[in-house]
């Protein structure tokens, strides 16, 4: 580079101007600030979702605070002197903090309105931004509820501490400690999260490896979910007695972590342990330390490698495009690319990889609940009418790919039918086996041939509603490999209507069948419950017939009108 | 690439400059003889005409260029010729066949590589391909015997197991350009086939197309690089503001001068005002 400038150029190249020199830091820290505010702002323009669930958010968000309030008012006059108060809140401490870290990581990954990567070009240090990285995220409408949270609880563990606490010396020294050990909770709160994150970003990672992760990341949230939702049902039969213990010493051991450490400090102080206050604020001090450097070295290497993240991906098997059973037509052309982009693009992976999660939901409820049992039957069966859904925005996923089919004139029967046959092949046998595992395991195997016909015609009459509706009412998706979690088409109002057609299209031409399912449930005996598994696949057949045939028309007539409509994913 | 740094002061183009060749009538009936012939194209978004009647004839056997600045209509003018977006009024005709009449005999005759559009890119190219060349109807041993040679020819043989969202920018462009070339057609509309292209992918490309034209096959590539359409195309067309500004063989547009000339003096251009950046210069 210096061989092709001149002496002069040299010399005005090495010259220190303005605009390289240094930046004090809170410079830095308004300018992040003020920077994510103003993006923030920006992010509701033109976007009425946000604005409403910001709301919806916030409502909740100001009931939770009041609810606390309240909660606090009776814990801390019904808990009176002794050891239950402290308990409570070493185990709010917990909650806090583990929260702060699960939630992000499980289900909504942290604001990256600031991604350090985007400053990578700027000549400034992972040191210099940080401060002003950590201000930006403080500021978010969760950080502010969680200090409003934290602000509740001080007082009232300040009130407890001057009524009920101790004695005069615990109470002052606990009283001094109480506002920093609480500021550092909430500091680790924000830390956490960030540091792993970072972490994560920072780590080349395959495409597919990432894109698996996402799908991997809901299918255990949605198993954490419904595992919970099992557990409280079953709940009522368990001896509390026997829980409490095993809390108490998992709050015990908890507090010696990071997690439970900041918060646990004052109620040390106030029971009078001084050792294992000191030893807390340490480990407490520490952590943020450790988690502060943790950070920045995330940062620095996000900031000397801005375009990894991008890069690399593994290689797919080699094999021919059309499958063997298939015809080397333009129906068997794409057949054969539905098949892969089912096993290749995230979005139809995780269509489908919720019901297996859901599956073994309502099989498990069945079970815990036997009264239940013929409702989570007959909702396993409309669950699995419900996979054909999974089609329902065919032109859509395709997006701006569409132009290819387009320009080569793909026919429009062959085009509808082999996405259906692709469905058919990767869902169907999951949907049956599925359902006949439960309704075994829930004593229902004398109702298999219903219960099997039924779900065939409601998936094929799925099939049937999902290629009209996908033909009538396309709209525009996230691109292919988005992490499911992150993916907002589905919240469009144009998502919402064709999901609520179809979703009505798929039950309601089957009322016949339904009804005289419930008549032979209720008595008919299994003559009319196997009409009625038979009536249900004929009627699924003809929605499919039909469907199928002015979904062709549809799409033969206006296909460029339905591609402009989709032709640039959100 | 230059920059005209050498010309005049930019001046709006007079009437009677326009068009080396005569100006074709929106009503004039299409010419079929033509590789494609477009009357009266017009388009509008939410209430603004972006195409303003343009009409347009490419001979059969031509490389011809069409060039314009960014935002001209060149690629809504493109997508309405091949199938992409129902034109508000207006017809194309692709070797005597209506696009919007017989579509799909318009499409068998047609190869298309659209721009700034992602492809079925979960694929990887051989299969892209087999995809594309069964949906045009093709039998299997042909698209496979097509397929291969085309792999090899673009050097994309190598690539087997790699998805085309992982290739490169040059990459994509050239498994884009044999899934338009698949089927032999007679003609080949092709958006910035060269955009973000590296020089070596790029010299395929041009080898391919020229040799493609030699062979008796007409390509219309739009481009805002001149210096591109001067050393490939034998005719050219320049599109400005939806309408077209002048067309015929590259020597009739641009006269005596270079096309980016003739470009910057019909298109207009901006000067950067003297001294106004001297601060980066001290």
């Amino acid at each position: 580079m210096a061989g092709v400038l001149s002496s002069e150029q040299t010399a005005v190249a090495s010259a220190q101007h303005a605009g390289h020199g240094e930046i004090p830091t809170r410079a830095v820290i308004r300018l992040l600030v003020g920077l994510k505010w103003t993006l923030w702002k920006r992010s509701y323009r033109k976007n009425v979702g946000k604005i409403v669930g910001t709301v919806i958010g916030t409502l909740y968000a100001l009931g939770g605070l009041v609810g606390l309030t309240f909660a606090f008012l009776g814990t801390t006059l019904w808990s009176g002197e002794g050891e239950t108060f402290p308990l409570i809140l070493r185990t709010l401490g917990v909650a806090a903090v583990l929260l702060w870290l699960l939630i992000p990581l499980l289900a909504f990954g942290v604001d990256d309105t600031l991604d350090a990567r985007a400053f990578a070009l700027l000549p400034r240090r992972a040191r210099e931004l940080q401060p002003g990285l950590f201000a930006a995220a403080a500021l978010s409408l969760p950080s502010l509820f969680t200090l409003a949270a934290v602000a509740v609880a001080t007082v009232f563990e300040a009130i407890w501490l001057v009524l009920l606490g101790p004695g005069p010396l615990w109470t002052v020294l606990a009283l001094i400690a109480l506002v920093p050990a609480n500021l550092a909770g909430i500091v680790l709160c924000l830390l956490l999260p960030r540091a792993v994150f970072a972490h994560q970003a920072g780590r080349a990672s395959s495409r597919s490896g990432r894109e698996l992760g996402g799908i991997l990341a809901m299918v255990v949230f949605l198993a954490v979910v419904y595992a919970f939702s099992v557990g409280m049902q079953s709940l009522g039969s368990l001896d509390l007695d026997q829980l409490l213990p095993a809390l108490l010493v998992a709050v015990d051991v908890l507090a010696w972590t990071p997690i439970g450490a900041p918060f646990a400090v004052p109620m040390d102080l106030a029971e009078g342990a001084v050792l294992v206050a000191l030893g807390r604020a340490a480990v407490t001090a520490a952590s943020i330390w450790l988690v502060w450097r943790w950070w920045r070295r995330s940062l620095d290497a996000a900031m000397t490698s801005a375009l990894t993240g991008d890069a690399s991906s593994g290689t797919a098997k080699v094999s021919a495009l059309v499958p063997r059973w298939a015809p080397s037509t333009a129906l068997g052309a794409v057949i054969g690319r539905s098949l892969r982009y089912w096993r290749r693009d995230t979005r139809y992976l995780a269509a489908i990889s919720i019901y297996p999660v859901m599956f073994v939901f309502f099989g498990a409820m069945g079970f815990v609940l036997p009264e239940s049992r013929s409702f989570m039957m007959i909702m396993v069966v409309a669950m699995g009418g419900l996979t054909g859904i999974a089609i329902s925005n065919e032109i859509g996923f395709d997006g701006p790919a569409g132009w290819v089919n387009i320009t080569a004139g793909a026919p429009a029967r062959a085009n509808l039918l082999g996405r259906v046959v692709a469905a058919a092949v990767i869902v169907l046998p999951i949907v049956l086996v599925l359902s006949a595992v439960v309704s075994v395991v829930l004593g229902m195997a004398a109702h298999l041939p219903v219960i099997l016909l039924g779900m065939l015609g409601l998936v094929l009459s799925g099939w049937g509603a999902s290629v009209l509706a996908g033909t009538l009412l396309p709209y525009p998706t996230s691109p292919p490999g988005t992490n499911p979690m992150k993916d907002k088409s589905a919240s469009s109002a144009n998502a919402m209507l064709s999901m609520a057609i179809t979703s009505a299209a798929v039950g309601v031409p089957q009322i016949p069948a339904i009804g005289l399912a419930i008549w032979g449930l209720l008595g008919g005996g299994p003559l009319i419950e196997l009409l009625a598994g038979l009536v249900a696949v004929l009627i699924g057949a003809v929605v499919l017939v039909v469907g199928l045939r002015l979904g062709a028309a549809r799409l033969e007539r206006s296909y460029p009108e339905l591609f402009q409509k989709v032709r640039a994913f959100v | 690439m230059s920059t005209p740094d050498a010309s005049p002061a930019p001046r709006p183009a007079a009437p009677e400059e326009l068009g080396a060749a005569a100006p074709l009538d929106a009503g004039a009936a299409p010419d079929s003889s033509a590789a494609l012939s477009i009357r009266g194209l017009r388009k509008s978004f939410d209430d603004r005409e972006v195409v303003h009647g343009l009409s347009l004839d490419v001979p059969r056997g031509s490389f011809y260029g069409i060039v314009g600045p960014n935002g001209a209509g060149k690629t809504t003018t493109l997508s309405m010729a091949t199938g992409l977006l129902r034109p508000d009024a207006g017809s194309a005709v692709v070797l005597g066949e209506d696009m919007w009449q017989q579509p799909a005999r318009a499409k068998a005759r047609l190869g298309v590589l659209a721009d700034g559009l992602r492809t079925f890119d979960r694929l990887t190219g051989r299969e892209l391909l087999t995809y594309v060349g069964l949906l045009r109807g093709m039998d299997a041993a042909t698209v496979e015997e097509r397929s291969a040679s085309l792999l090899e020819a673009l050097d994309l043989a190598g690539e087997d197991g790699k998805l085309v969202v992982d290739y490169s920018a040059g990459m994509t462009k050239k498994i884009l350009l044999a899934s338009a070339l698949i089927h032999a057609p007679r003609l080949l509309v092709l958006d910035e086939p060269l955009e973000a292209v590296d020089p070596v992918s790029a010299q395929v490309i041009r080898t391919i197309l020229t040799a493609y034209v030699d062979g008796g096959g007409t390509v219309v590539l739009s481009s805002h690089v001149m210096e591109l359409v001067e050393g490939l195309c034998s005719h050219v067309a320049i599109i400005a503001g939806g309408e077209l500004k002048a067309d015929g063989t590259l020597a009739e547009v641009r006269g005596e001068g270079t096309l980016v000339q003739r470009f910057i003096d019909l298109v207009g251009g901006a000067r950067v005002a003297e001294g106004s950046l001297s601060w980066l210069e001290s």
